[in-house]
């Protein structure tokens, strides 16, 4: 059960060189994993702008189901607020992807 | 040395002088000269690859002649096109200007999913070329119809034997092209050039990608593919994407 929900602005958390990269992807999901295992639930907006940055959203939020998240858990727990559709087709690209090459189920607690 | 071109037009369409020049330059000679077929049309992508000979020739100290009137100085923002090098860490503010310089343009602010996916493909490309080329710097080219980036490392063939057991430029270039397929030792990657690839498919372009002695090119409007082992090794890699330009631009509607 979420706690309370964490809101992440990506253009005001991190600088346009960090959003095109796998390094801004890294502190994106250090924070969504930290809230994750708080119990919160997550809102992520991209303020309508595109970030169209496949190992952004493949680094910040695919890999979170390396850590032991499920896909089906992760668009539970986290809403997109003024993201670009093409963006949430990238997410779900990238989560599909991971989510086959995920290993056993290792949940953190 | 003089190098001829008998192509209509100079670009990443008709390549074989490129191929030719940069092993020349590296030969030793003092001056190579260049001989392009009167009036032939110059267009974005080569002046991306003209400019990749000069600074490489200028590198190396190589005089060349014969060369097309080329911009002074880069990054250069046409009313086409955008082309700039690059070093070190990303530059968005690159991309952003192109942008803002095509919603100026007389043909209007780029279609939302043309934006998008010039976007997309300019960071993945850039980031591959970034992290693996090894090279200083690559130069990067945008247009409405076109992402290219061409750099003068170590190829792909040499990064990925590193990981994998390749043996030909052909095969590294056809192996890059697949879903997790990285370089990186220590933290997964490898969907960049694979879903870039997904894109152009998509948008009904081309991809072309040379790379050492290996050329590869897939059009996905006439669903063919055609490789080619040149007999000199290009010494680097370009990756350049084409699409079919299926979007209307957004006429009228200015910033």
């Amino acid at each position: 059960m979420s706690k309370s929900t964490e809101n992440i602005l990506i253009w005001k958390s991190l600088t346009p060189e960090e959003i095109m990269t796998r390094i801004g992807g890294e502190k994106l999901r250090e924070k969504m994993s930290a809230a994750l295992k708080l119990g919160k639930s997550i809102t992520i907006d991209c303020e309508n702008r595109p970030v169209a940055s496949i190992s952004f959203w493949d680094e910040g939020i695919a890999k979170l189901t390396i850590e032991g998240f499920s896909e089906a858990e992760l668009w539970a727990r986290v809403t997109f607020k003024n993201t670009l559709s093409r963006d949430i087709e990238v997410i779900r690209a990238m989560l599909k992807a991971k989510s086959k090459k995920r290993p056993p189920s290792r949940r953190s607690k | 040395m003089l190098i001829s071109s008998l192509s209509h037009e100079i670009s990443v369409s008709y390549p074989s002088w490129f191929f030719k020049v940069i092993p020349a330059l590296y030969q030793g000679k003092k001056t190579v000269t260049l001989e392009f077929q009167k009036g032939a049309a110059l267009t974005p992508s080569g002046i991306a690859l003209l400019e990749m000979v000069r600074r490489e020739a200028e590198t190396l100290g190589v005089a060349l002649r014969g060369l097309p009137k080329l911009p002074e100085a880069f990054p250069i923002h046409h009313k086409d096109f955008s082309i700039a090098w690059c070093k070190g860490a990303l530059d968005p503010s690159f991309m952003d200007r192109f942008v803002e310089c095509q919603a100026l343009s007389k043909r209007g602010p780029l279609h939302p999913d043309l934006e998008f996916d010039l976007r997309l493909l300019f960071s993945e490309l850039s980031q591959n070329a970034m992290d693996h080329s090894t090279s200083e710097r690559y130069l990067v080219l945008l247009s409405r119809k076109e992402v290219g980036v061409f750099d003068l490392g170590v190829g792909l063939l040499a990064k990925l034997q590193q990981k994998y057991p390749v043996q030909s430029d052909i095969q590294a270039i056809e192996l890059s092209l697949k879903e997790g397929i990285t370089t990186r030792r220590l933290r997964p990657g490898g969907y960049g050039l694979h879903h870039a690839v997904k894109l152009a498919r998509r948008n009904m372009g081309y991809l072309y990608i040379a790379s050492g002695t290996g050329q590869y090119r897939a059009s996905f409007k006439d669903k063919k593919i055609a490789r080619k082992t040149m007999r000199e090794r290009f010494p680097g890699t370009i990756v350049y994407c084409a699409l079919a330009n299926a979007l209307p631009n957004l006429r009228g509607k200015r910033s």
